[in-house]
């Protein structure tokens, strides 16, 4: 008999570096490997790479399941277009092995640094959202491992019920061992671009109207200063372009250390946004970029989240419908900026239609907008309450892998399939956000 | 003409990632290892990732008798080795003494009658490299793994003698001694920063290959790191926690 696994306790945090928790971990080797046994009153939860910014990766006095091994490809379908792989293969493993063969993602967040896993459990969207919709789209089948030994496999059409849990399903309706997946054709490794100047949100909006021709957009904007200039991204796959284009690494540069805290101040902030802008004079800006360029910017720098420094960062992302979202990011903005804690990063992103069988999927039609505020503790959280407010009267929704505070009414309120959807929820698995969010109530 | 590698303890996660940068640069395998669907996981892995031929062979290491036609049949498969990879091993932190057995058997004994067939078929082909896995624990015995680090001790004796025995006629006998790595095998062992990953690993592996040294430290560093080590003095080895 092999000696008992150790359940070794480790500082464990999300990407934006708060909360961290002591956590206890263990590790599931092979797909086809049970379920380690549990201690009385254990849970479990599945950690790939803790890119998520929230508890929603985490599960203090419980275990993480970790699955560093099971990052293999199982089958690939060069012909239709579908692969199936364990769930620990990361997006850029896959990039690696699909984008030479002519096919992509069939949607991509801003990362590749995540797992196959970890993006079905938060169905992640991307800047394609509006054409393609979000990960769980293209999912056509999985496996889930449940704390009772049964392996489950869940596809729109068996065990459906299951299936739409899972998308989504934040890692606890059980480990999910291997997925299948629709793949999209890649004409190049390289998108046409184009970025345009807009002067505040209204005119974000005239400039997104004309967004019909181009599968990926996303819009980043000042949040210093109203009425909020930014430049509105737009790009399509080049329809051929030279082939034998070779991956750059990830993480040439890394960040060495935690930043001190005085090194992303406001006016620093400011000054780069201004930068940025004054770095695009030109109203309409036309070139040609590599598909890591384009959609993984930050891969490039290693732990980028330390520029935080150590309290990290907290992002607030929201979705609400057409007509009052921008309403919304608007009230927001100005409501930082009052109290003197401006947003430091803004994304603005257009949902469209399709949404996923996702029971707690997070897309809706309507405007997302992702907003970065320096971790300062109380302050923020009290900022973030405020905003609260405002999302509930527009009626709009938070997103749970960014948000390591939401209250349980938040979330309810944003999602009224929670109730359903706990039906399905693993007895032995739970996580930090989960027991907030929803846990002690009936 | 593509190169070619048998690799016994193909399912070791160390061996895998191994395998996964051969098979990425074309080379053909053979992959031997005791357990069928683990095997086979493997190999259909590195089938989907490569184009060259990869052969599953079963086999165990624990059978000796077997070793020998192991050997023939891996040859047979690929008419020729460029690197035979040995990349088994077995740890208990406090064996008793059916444990102690097994590591001695596994890590020790087994690794180099293997060692010896390999290194005949290579001096028969006249040339090749004998890669085989060893570990830093057998450069100074501490007591959290004062068993395994002697049937690793053991092993590089063997690999040394093995070494001089060969080199005359063209092979090269090359000791890969990685520190922690975050495998099955020390699943019970506290990790820390300096535990190292199966990829990693693996990459430091390939560089060795490719680099001249007779014995390599994966990640290098563990080369000045053991060296001093061995110079402390006992009372103070005794008392180490790692």
């Amino acid at each position: 008999m092999p000696a008992p696994p150790l359940r070794q306790t480790e500082l464990v945090r999300p990407w934006n570096g708060w909360p961290a928790v002591p956590q206890k971990t263990l590790r599931v080797w092979r797909s086809a490997d049970p379920l380690p046994e549990p201690l009385t009153g254990e849970t479990f939860l599945p950690f790939g790479l803790g890119r998520s910014l929230s508890d929603v990766c985490l599960n203090p006095d419980g275990i993480l399941l970790r699955t560093p091994a099971m990052d293999r490809f199982l089958a690939f379908d060069e012909t239709r277009g579908s692969i199936r792989c364990e769930a620990g293969v990361t997006l850029r493993q896959l990039l690696e092995f699909l984008t030479p063969r002519g096919w992509f993602l069939p949607t991509t967040p801003g990362t590749s640094q995540v797992t196959v896993g970890g993006a079905i459990a938060n169905d992640v969207h991307g800047k394609d959202h509006h054409c393609n919709g979000s990960f769980g789209c293209h999912v056509t089948r999985l496996e889930l491992l449940r704390s009772d030994g049964r392996r489950i496999e869940c596809s729109p059409d068996a065990q459906s019920e299951l299936f739409r849990a899972t998308i989504g399903g934040l890692g606890l309706t059980g480990l999910i061992t291997w997925a299948e997946f629709r793949l999209k054709r890649m004409p190049s490794p390289f998108l046409d671009v184009e970025s345009v100047r807009f002067d505040s949100l209204e005119d974000w909006r005239r400039v997104a109207q004309e967004d019909s021709a181009w599968e990926y957009t996303v819009a980043w904007l000042d949040g210093t200063r109203a009425p909020f200039p930014g430049i509105h991204i737009r790009g399509n796959f080049a329809a051929s372009a030279p082939t034998g284009y070779r991956m750059r690494r990830d993480a040439a540069v890394t960040v060495p250390c935690y930043a001190p805290g005085w090194l992303l101040r406001p006016s620093f902030i400011s000054a780069f946004n201004r930068l940025k802008l004054l770095g695009q004079p030109a109203m309409v800006k036309k070139n040609r970029q590599d598909f890591q360029s384009f959609f993984y910017p930050l891969d490039r720098i290693g732990n980028w989240n330390r520029l935080y420094g150590r309290r990290g960062y907290l992002q607030y992302q929201f979705v609400a419908s057409h007509e009052r979202a921008l309403g919304l990011l608007r009230r927001v903005l100005e409501t930082a900026i009052a109290s003197r804690q401006p947003a430091y990063l803004v994304v603005l992103k257009t949902l469209g239609p399709s949404t996923s069988a996702g029971l707690l999927s997070f897309p809706m039609p309507g405007l997302t907008a992702a907003i970065d505020f320096p971790n300062l503790g109380k302050p923020t959280l009290d900022l973030f309450s405020r905003f609260d407010e405002m999302v509930r009267t527009a009626k709009g929704r938070l997103y749970p892998a960014k948000d390591p505070r939401m209250s349980a009414a938040m979330f309810r309120d944003g999602y009224p399939a929670w109730r359903e959807f706990s039906r399905h929820v693993d007895p032995a698995f739970s996580s930090g956000f989960w027991r907030r969010a929803a846990g002690n109530t009936p | 003409m593509s190169k070619k590698a048998v690799i016994f303890g193909a399912t070791s996660l160390i061996a895998e990632h191994t395998a996964r940068l051969l098979a990425a640069e074309g080379w053909e395998l053979v992959l031997v290892g005791r357990n069928r669907q683990a095997l086979q996981a493997v190999a259909s892995n590195l089938r989907l990732m490569g184009c060259a031929p990869v052969h599953e062979l079963l086999g165990d290491a624990a059978d000796m008798s077997a070793l020998p036609q192991l050997v023939d049949s891996a040859h047979q498969l690929l008419g020729r080795f460029d690197l035979a990879l040995i990349a088994w091993g077995s740890f208990y932190p406090n064996p008793d003494a059916r444990q102690i057995q097994e590591m001695e058997r596994i890590n020790h004994t087994a690794a180099t009658a293997l060692a010896e067939l390999l290194g005949e078929a290579l001096a028969q082909q006249r040339g090749g490299t004998l890669a085989v896995l060893s570990s830093v624990a057998g450069d100074v015995l501490r007591p959290a793994n004062f068993f395994y680090g002697s049937t690793k001790a053991a092993l590089d004796a063997d690999l040394r003698k093995l070494r001089l025995k060969l080199a005359p006629r063209g092979v090269r006998v090359l000791t890969i001694k990685p520190g922690r790595v975050e495998t099955p095998m020390t699943a019970f062992a506290p990790r820390s920063f300096l535990t190292a990953t199966p990829a990693a690993t693996a990459a430091g592996i390939r560089r060795a290959l490719q680099g001249r040294r007779d014995v390599v430290y994966v990640p290098g560093w563990l080369r000045a790191a053991f060296f001093v080590l061995r110079l402390l003095p006992k009372w103070l080895v005794s008392r180490l926690r790692f």
